[in-house]
């Protein structure tokens, strides 16, 4: 059972930003590229024959945009998706048949999933009829009795208004199998459902993964669901995979810090649980407009400082957040010359404590007080850029300058990949890195 | 028999199944789809029965229908026949038998001493046929263009749209008057206009219709088990947008009637058949109203009201059932 099934490599989908014919023409112009949104950006794993793997992340990490690529419902804009060793892409009819009878989906939301104007019997002998597939009536009972809907032949001529929401979903489901797939993608599939009928779902989907010795792609934001269900576990942000290993292994020690928060963000159903809980700021960054370095750095908690620069984690973030803010414009220096009391901006020292006092709590001391205390003078006299400029020069973080490979790391022993600086790259090339936070080991 | 062969090792439930094959156990698709189209049929009239206005128009129509085939039974005298008085004389201007005319005609005679009531049965024929031909034209045209430019969209839907843009931009008289005019006053050419003129709206709702159902998941499913395009526009797109064809085809029956007895009215009509517009086109240009002849342009006059506030009312009625939130 160690035959890949289907190889992601560098699967990239970008989607083009709607712009009107205005833009497009003075674009056309001027030569600039188009703007698109990072739905997916660079996805690589391979799925095993009868293995299960859990694709997780926030909304808009691009885990349905992923799914959706496996069953070619996208073309990708880059990589290249191999089942069986065929690419996608270069299918010929037959191939491409063949991998249509064998790939399916499942699809989150009972209700729009289904034609409404088709009935039980209709619905499931169409993909029978599409493959030219005999025996069909013998076969639409057969699936709609493994799916749980019994007796079959009272289904036939429903239509899916007349079933509740887990009968429609366990229809969509012997849809799927009337074909005998031997690869699934599972896109949330009961997350529509009410919390009584998911056991009973679930419960049907682990069975036919079983009996059919499906490969599966469940597509969760459920870690829970997916730690049950899945052999493998795949953490996706911003369009890329962060973090990917056995389900126990990432589950139980997380290595990467939004792994972690996304765990620590699992509620307990207990009350008085003593936890130690990572929570993350704002929200899931632009899409249309990817950060350089890791994607997650603006949002992470275990930011790594440059090696020189000897400061608490907390106060690090304070200055890192300073800089970003001067960096992408979004510091807004008047509100803070009139929180100051002095709009007409001559007491450059009340504007200086008004800004620490918003921004940096924390205390600095030596070079970085020297650089701070530089920074925000030339912030007071107006100066945005030179500022931002002062502070890049003494705290950029590698985090901001590399963009973490999602590959194996000496310092994590087991058979995991993971996308951050604070582990020891496995490469010949890489530099060591400094991890800060006792997690990562110290060479 | 089934060429699959399942790649999973054998693990298939259907495995067995591959050998069999009992012709008593599967069920005929034929016998099946008239079941559920008479179900679907009874369903949908049990909808439209509740509103009394749809069951009177219901009749209404029928009953211009069973005049339409029955007009040269039931007429006394055929449409462009001449009548003469006993003493040898055109019979014009005969007033109804029952106001005291002579010759017993149930609605009078023409100036020319035609007999409207005969005129009026083989009338409701040109008004039936424009009607019913050109709401089925439409319906059909305007579906499949709606359809094909909805669902592949760029540069098909661009082409498409535009021929549409330009439809509109001609006036729905002038155009027919034109047309008629180039094309000889006939009932096929008039009908032609008429559906050349019509499709564009019905191609336009069913359009916005079909972009929003193919990114419905229930055709991406159907894309997924392998569906070409044309199954999916065929069994996915089409019956979810059928209601709302009916409902367009419904509206076209009245206005291409209306058309037509536009048209006739204003002396552009087939010379050879006599239509509810011809009728009353006649009555204008004879002074029918400073005779004081109500007879003979108030009955063309309701039958066409009566036959267009049907085909209104019926349509009004349809639109429950496409858009259930309109039902109670």
């Amino acid at each position: 059972m160690t035959k890949q099934i289907l190889e992601v490599d560098g699967l990239k989908k970008h989607f083009p930003v709607g712009e009107g014919w205005i833009a497009s023409m003075m674009r056309a112009v001027s030569g600039g590229d188009q703007d698109v949104v990072h739905a997916v950006d660079g996805v690589s794993f391979d799925l095993l024959e009868g293995e299960t793997i859990g694709l997780a992340g926030e909304s808009g990490c691009g885990k349905t945009t992923t799914g959706m690529s496996l069953v070619r419902l996208h073309e990708p804009t880059d990589g290249e998706i191999r089942y069986r060793g065929t690419p996608l892409g270069e299918m010929d009819d037959d191939e491409l048949a063949g991998f249509r009878q064998n790939a399916q989906m499942i699809f989150q939301d009972p209700f729009e999933s289904l034609n409404p104007r088709m009935t039980v019997y209709d619905t499931i002998s169409e993909p029978l009829r599409i493959h030219d597939i005999g025996n069909e009536t013998a076969r639409v009972r057969r699936a709609l009795e493994f799916a749980g809907l019994q007796p079959a032949e009272q289904f036939f001529d429903q239509y899916p208004h007349e079933l509740s929401g887990g009968q429609r979903q366990r229809l969509a489901i012997a849809r799927v199998i009337v074909l005998d797939p031997d690869f699934i993608v599972a896109d949330e599939p009961v997350s529509m459902l009410d919390v009584s009928l998911r056991a009973g779902v679930l419960s049907l989907l682990e069975r036919m993964t079983d009996e059919f010795g499906l490969s599966v792609v469940y597509i969760s934001h459920d870690l829970s669901l997916l730690r049950h269900m899945c052999d493998r576990i795949a953490i996706m942000y911003m369009g890329r995979i962060v973090e990917i290993g056995d389900t126990d292994d990432v589950i139980m020690d997380p290595k990467h810090p939004y792994t972690r928060a996304l765990i620590d963000a699992v509620p307990v159903p207990d009350p008085k649980a003593d936890r130690d809980r990572v929570t993350l700021d704002g929200e899931v960054g632009n899409a249309v407009d990817v950060p350089d370095g890791c994607r997650f750095r603006d949002r992470c908690p275990s930011i790594i400082p440059p090696e020189d620069v000897d400061l608490d984690q907390e106060v690090y973030r304070e200055v890192a957040t300073l800089q970003r803010r001067l960096e992408d414009g979004t510091l807004d220096a008047d509100a803070v010359w009139e929180a100051a009391g002095d709009t007409d901006r001559s007491d450059l020292a009340s504007f200086k404590r008004e800004l620490r006092a918003e921004y940096l709590t924390g205390s600095l001391s030596g070079t970085n007080e020297d650089v701070v205390e530089t920074a925000l003078q030339q912030l007071a006299e107006g100066d945005e850029d030179g500022a931002a400029g002062t502070l890049a020069a003494r705290f950029t973080s590698v985090c901001e300058r590399v963009d973490p490979a999602v590959e194996r790391r000496a310092d994590i022993a087991d058979d995991r990949r993971v996308a951050c600086h604070l582990y020891e790259s496995d490469g010949p090339t890489t530099a060591s890195r400094r991890g800060e936070d006792g997690v990562a080991a110290d060479d | 028999m089934c060429a699959q062969v399942s790649q999973s090792d054998g693990k298939s439930v259907f495995a067995d199944l591959e050998e069999e094959v009992d012709e008593r156990e599967e069920i005929s698709p034929w016998r099946r789809r008239l079941r559920l189209y008479r179900r679907a049929f009874a369903e949908q009239w049990r909808v439209l029965r509740q509103d009394s206005f749809v069951v009177v128009s219901t009749f209404v129509l029928a009953f211009f229908a069973l005049m339409a085939l029955t007009a040269p039974v039931v007429a006394p005298y055929g449409q462009t026949e001449r009548l003469y008085s006993d003493d040898g004389t055109i019979a014009q201007w005969e007033e109804p038998f029952w106001l005291g005319g002579d010759g017993g005609h149930y609605l009078g005679t023409t100036a020319e001493g035609y007999d409207l009531f005969s005129q009026l049965l083989y009338g409701s024929r040109a008004a039936l046929l424009v009607g019913f031909s050109a709401a089925i034209f439409v319906a059909v045209i305007g579906t499949a263009v709606g359809l094909v430019s909805g669902y592949y969209g760029g540069r098909i839907d661009d082409t498409l749209m535009r021929i549409v843009d330009f439809m509109y931009g001609l006036p729905l008289l002038p155009t027919v008057i034109l047309l008629v005019a180039l094309a000889g006053p006939s009932l096929f050419n008039l009908l032609l206009a008429i559906i050349v003129l019509q499709w564009r709206t019905t191609a336009r709702v069913i359009r916005s219709q079909a972009l929003s159902l193919r990114e419905r998941p229930f055709v991406k499913a159907a894309k997924v088990a392998g569906a070409s395009d044309r199954h999916i526009i065929a069994r996915h797109l089409a019956p979810n947008v059928l209601p709302l064809t009916f409902l367009y085809g419904a509206f076209s029956i009245a206005w291409a009637i209306l058309t037509e007895a536009g048209v006739a009215f204003l002396g552009l009509g087939d010379p050879n058949h006599v239509s509810w517009g011809t009728m009353l086109q006649a009555a204008r240009s004879y002074d029918a109203l400073v005779h004081g002849a109500w007879w003979w342009f108030l009955p063309p006059g309701i039958c066409i009201a009566l036959v267009v506030i049907s085909g209104f009312l019926i349509g009004r009625g349809y639109e429950e059932i496409t858009n259930p939130e309109l039902q109670e």
